[in-house]
């Protein structure tokens, strides 16, 4: 049995003529020449992390520049100067685990259709990027209980958990460069595949009533992306930034191309810390490479089931979202375990910004021109309570705001840091999700 | 691509309830906000009617006194489903003589109300193009190296587009479940020339390439133009519903004279096609969707705790209820109530040994596992199931229960309001699950809710989080002493699963919503004002004991399935 290899770079891939030949023809711009992307281009990051938290073991008590980071934020704390810890926001919402996943980036309340900002982000300042917006996750898809990011109203994104398959996805090439003659050839097939394909989505389009045409044109604006991805002029950056290698360390892991097993490989338990940090690096590569400049990343997903018994955790024989439910006395044995849980995703966040801010972009740093939002879809994790959400910024979105603080924003609504995040994007809007649930940015969250 | 375009949906099941409270500590302030129709699945429907909310459909649908009179409207929408992943698995394989499984590469599938083959959420986002590409490539390859010579006489190397020509006309009609028109063959033909330019083998795979990713071969179409689904379009729904999965050669045969149309030809192929193994197909994808058996594979289970419950008996577990429901349904004729008092299962002796259970062998050769001597019945009594809706550690009577309430008696029910302040129980040694969820939902603001949870939660206490009989959880002797409250404006004591099981055999409202179960199933979407007829007649038919073999059959040929409102 053919395996993927431990690991995967561009040349390799090559070697790998049967799969190169599958390859979706975006690879093949992601290979060719590339010009520099416009200086100062900004990103944003969405960080998703499961199961809620225990607000006084989150949030520092003290506002402003001098702030002591809690049990489960501690491991921040080198990262302390890049971040601003938000206290007080409220999600605007019901409905457990599932009405805080949908909501927490859509702003629409109690499981109301909406696309998520990553989605509308991908389409306002993705588009100059080979890719509008990459979504990548650690055991997402193992259970899936809820969903945070939505690609149509309602709808939930496809989130990748397969290290081989998302590089294969992001870096892979399909082919050893052509001549030009034949380089066309190519690309006039893979344009007319696709016109046939919405010229027969049309077509059927016709017999159709308002509601089945509403799903087909779901298909074309698929299709046109596709296009689009097959045409792009801006192909991959990957040189601008010197970290950017186009490679991803398999650490040893070996994927099946075909799974006989169960649970897959990907959904190992003994492997989700392996597998978060492959995942961790394709998504600094994503980044780094300007492959798109909107990146979500999920680990697991609500209820949690992962055990926070594999290597290099804190050693608790349950799953995540069992353990979540501490029992509401935050000095209890049980309250410390779930601190330990929590606490190692913080650890990967304090690491993952790290290096975001070792990396130069221009004359600043990654993290400098990047919003990055860590969240999860309920706030205590006992009570699945909506009210001072677990909610920290990270980076300075291109000098937008500053960070190195605690901010204080007791009973503003979730929709306005939405609302911020899109403006700090260098958008206009007054509003996101659902308009009665907030208007304007966060108050004394920008530099004015 | 903008919001508001889809009149979408609150996602149901099981999920919304993991976090169902059991204390309260806050009076109650709680009035439930029903979701309006808007927010439901209205697929197909252009105006779907304002104001009736799910719940008032699934009233009407279980109302005492029937609300139709003769001669309502019966007809469903006209609707596009895109293919499942696992009806697109099973084609290719059908298609081809595919051996490789091609899911891993194509993304799930969204669940509402357990159910995967919902249309309005089965959609061709960028992420399933870019799937749906790689995958077309991946057979094009295949077909090309390995498969063509038996799919065409003739080489394409050597003879190009007449080959090719050639091809499509014998068979695209199978590829795409209907007969092409010419226009699209010479579109197809045109294709073929823009790859040839590199050589004919790449003409070829862009050809199969596009015939895979055709909205003719992603999405069973069921317009029903002239008011009823067409002979092609009938033929998919049949061999989609039965064996999810392409029709084969003989079906479109009838589809193409026509007689698939006649009754007496229909009735045929449908014993036919039941009778086929791929059959198995099409039970199981109720099964998993209905009783929700396969989270058996990937439940948490603590390991220390529950040494037994390894890997090989998961999967033995779910081919339990696999094979026993497919025997039940397909074999052997059973009705709903057989369904629920069943007390043997197609088992091995690995099986025996974990429910300890004595083995035995029937007529037919089959080995029984015989439940007898338990207190255990019905196909949801299994260890799957049951398992399935427990912690890693302990059972969960909450989930066990809310599962009862919307699978099996196809109630709504809402997760507890964020104005209600919820404690779940700490972990305390010493005392039973039943003992600590016990305590925390006896109180005022919880009761509204839980009076229809807990009596049935608790009452299949006797079975422990790997779904095997118990005395005794946690040094306390078990209480399985239930209370099925309000069932069919009933509320009747009982005592342990097997009771329980005998009652929602008995009920009315268990039968009907098995019935309303196989109608979501068949029609791929969430039931409306428009089917509370349809479903009442089928519902009515299971109290005279309607075989699950002749439910399956009367809900797709029944004229709510296929005249359409074209």
């Amino acid at each position: 049995m053919r395996s993927w290899t431990r690991s995967l770079d561009r040349r390799r891939l090559l070697q790998k003529s049967s799969l190169a030949l599958v390859a979706w023809p975006l690879m093949k711009v992601l290979s060719e020449e590339r010009a520099l992307a416009a200086p100062m281009q900004k990103r944003a990051i969405f960080w998703y992390f499961p199961d809620g938290i225990i607000k006084p073991l989150f949030h520092p008590q003290e506002t402003g520049s001098q702030f002591t980071l809690p049990a489960m934020t501690q491991a921040l704390e080198r990262v302390k100067s890049d971040i601003i810890m938000l206290k007080g926001i409220d999600y605007k919402t019901e409905g457990s685990h599932e009405g805080g996943a949908a909501y927490c980036l859509t702003g629409m309340p109690q499981n109301k259709p909406g696309l998520s900002l990553d989605t509308v982000l991908g389409q306002r300042i993705g588009t100059g990027s080979p890719l509008p917006v990459v979504r990548l996750g650690v055991g997402s898809n193992f259970q899936r209980n809820g969903s945070v990011s939505f690609y149509a109203p309602g709808i939930p994104s496809v989130i990748e958990d397969h290290p081989a398959q998302a590089f294969y996805g992001l870096f892979g090439k399909s082919q050893a460069p052509v001549d030009p003659d034949t380089q066309a050839k190519i690309m006039r097939g893979e344009k007319s595949l696709l016109d046939l394909a919405k010229s027969q989505l049309q077509s059927l389009s016709l017999d159709l009533n308002a509601t089945e045409k509403q799903k087909l044109n779901v298909h074309l604006e698929a299709l046109r992306e596709l296009e689009r991805r097959v045409q792009a002029s801006v192909p991959i950056d990957s040189e601008r930034l010197s970290t950017c290698t186009n490679q991803v360390d398999m650490r040893g892991l070996s994927f099946p191309e075909q799974e006989t097993n169960y649970p897959p490989m990907v959904h190992r338990n003994e492997l989700y810390a392996t597998i978060g940090d492959i995942m961790m690096d394709m998504a600094y590569q994503v980044l780094a490479c300007g492959i798109s400049h909107v990146l979500y990343f999920q680990w697991s997903h609500p209820v949690s089931p992962t055990q926070f018994d594999f290597p290099g955790s804190p050693g608790i024989h349950r799953g995540h979202h069992d353990i979540s439910h501490y029992g509401g006395d935050i000095k209890s044995s049980y309250a410390a375990e779930f601190v330990a849980c929590q606490s190692w995703y913080m650890e990967r966040l304090a690491r993952f910004i790290e290096r975001l801010g070792a990396t130069q972009d221009g004359s600043r740093s990654l993290l400098a021109n990047t919003s990055l939002l860590a969240l999860t879809e309920i706030a205590d994790a006992n009570l699945h309570d909506f009210t001072n959400a677990g909610l920290i910024l990270a980076g300075q979105a291109g000098g937008a705001w500053k960070t190195g603080r605690s901010l204080e924003l007791s009973g503003t609504s979730h929709n306005q840091l939405l609302v911020s995040i899109l403006q700090a994007m260098g958008q206009s809007d007054e509003t996101f999700g659902d308009p009665r649930l907030g208007r304007g940015a966060l108050p004394g969250l920008f530099t004015t | 691509m903008r919001a508001r375009i889809f009149k979408l949906r609150t996602r149901f099941g099981l999920t919304l309830f993991s976090g169902l409270i059991v204390g309260c500590s806050k009076p109650p302030t709680f009035v439930p906000q029903p979701y309006t129709s808007k927010e439901l699945l209205s697929p197909g429907d252009a105006s779907p009617r304002e104001g009736m909310t799910h719940r008032q459909v699934l009233e009407k649908i279980f109302a005492p006194q029937p609300s139709c009179d003769a001669g309502r409207d019966l007809r469903a929408p006209a609707l596009i489903r895109r293919l499942t992943r696992d009806e697109y698995q099973n084609t290719i394989r059908d298609l081809f003589q595919f051996t490789s499984d091609l899911r891993e590469f194509i993304p799930a599938d969204e669940q509402v109300l357990g159910f995967r083959n919902n249309s309005s959420l089965n959609l061709v986002s960028v992420d399933h193009a870019v799937a749906y590409s790689r995958s077309a490539g991946r057979i094009a390859d295949q077909v090309l190296d390995k498969k063509w010579k038996d799919l065409a006489s003739c080489s394409f190397e050597q003879e190009g587009r007449a080959c090719i020509e050639q091809f499509l006309r014998d068979r695209l009609l199978q590829i795409w479940r209907r007969p092409a028109r010419e226009e699209e063959i010479q579109d197809l033909l045109k294709l073929y020339d823009v790859g040839a330019a590199l050589s004919p083998r790449e003409g070829a795979k862009l050809l199969i390439r596009s015939l895979l990713s055709a909205p003719a071969f992603l999405y069973r179409t069921e317009l029903g133009k002239t008011g009823q689904l067409d002979a092609y379009e009938w033929a998919s729904a049949l061999s989609y519903f039965f064996w999810a999965s392409t029709p084969d050669a003989q079906l479109l045969a009838r589809a193409a004279d026509g007689s698939l149309l006649q009754d007496e030809v229909l009735s045929a192929e449908i014993q036919r096609l039941l009778t086929d193994p791929k059959a198995r197909d099409g039970v199981k994808a109720f099964a998993e969707s209905w009783l929700a058996y396969s989270q058996v594979l990937a439940v948490n289970k603590d390991g220390n705790k529950f040494p037994d419950f390894t890997s090989q008996i998961r999967v033995l577990l779910a081919q339990e209820t696999e094979d026993t429901f497919d025997a039940l349904v397909r074999k052997q004729g059973a009705d709903f109530k057989s369904l629920m008092l069943l007390d043997t299962s197609l088992g091995n002796e690995a099986l025996a040994t974990y429910y300890g259970v004595p083995l035995e062998k029937d007529a037919d050769g089959n080995t029984l596992l015989k439940f007898q001597g338990q207190g255990r019945r019905g196909i949801w009594g299994q260890a799957s199931v049951l398992a399935s809706l427990s912690y890693a550690h302990e059972t969960h009577p909450i989930k066990r229960a809310v599962f009862i309430r919307q699978h099996l008696l196809c109630e709504e029910l809402v997760p507890p309001p964020p104005t209600l302040n919820i404690q779940p129980p700490p972990p305390r040694e010493g005392a039973s699950t039943r003992e600590r969820f016990a305590a925390h939902s006896s109180v005022g603001a919880c009761k509204g809710c839980h009076v229809r949870i807990d009596g049935i939660g608790f009452g299949i206490e006797d079975f422990d989080p790997i779904g095997r009989q118990r005395t005794v959880d946690n040094g306390r002797p078990v209480d399985a002493s239930g209370q099925a409250y309000d069932i069919d404006q009933q509320t009747q004591n009982f005592q342990g699963q097997a009771q329980l099981s005998e009652i929602l055999a008995r009920s009315t409202r268990a039968q009907r919503c098995f019935a309303l179960q196989w109608y979501r199933m068949a029609h791929g979407r969430i039931e409306q004002e428009a089917d509370i007829c349809a479903i009442r007649e089928l519902g009515d038919r299971m109290q005279s004991g309607l075989s699950v073999r002749d439910l399956m059959i009367q809900t797709i040929t029944h004229p709510s399935y296929r005249q359409r409102r074209f």
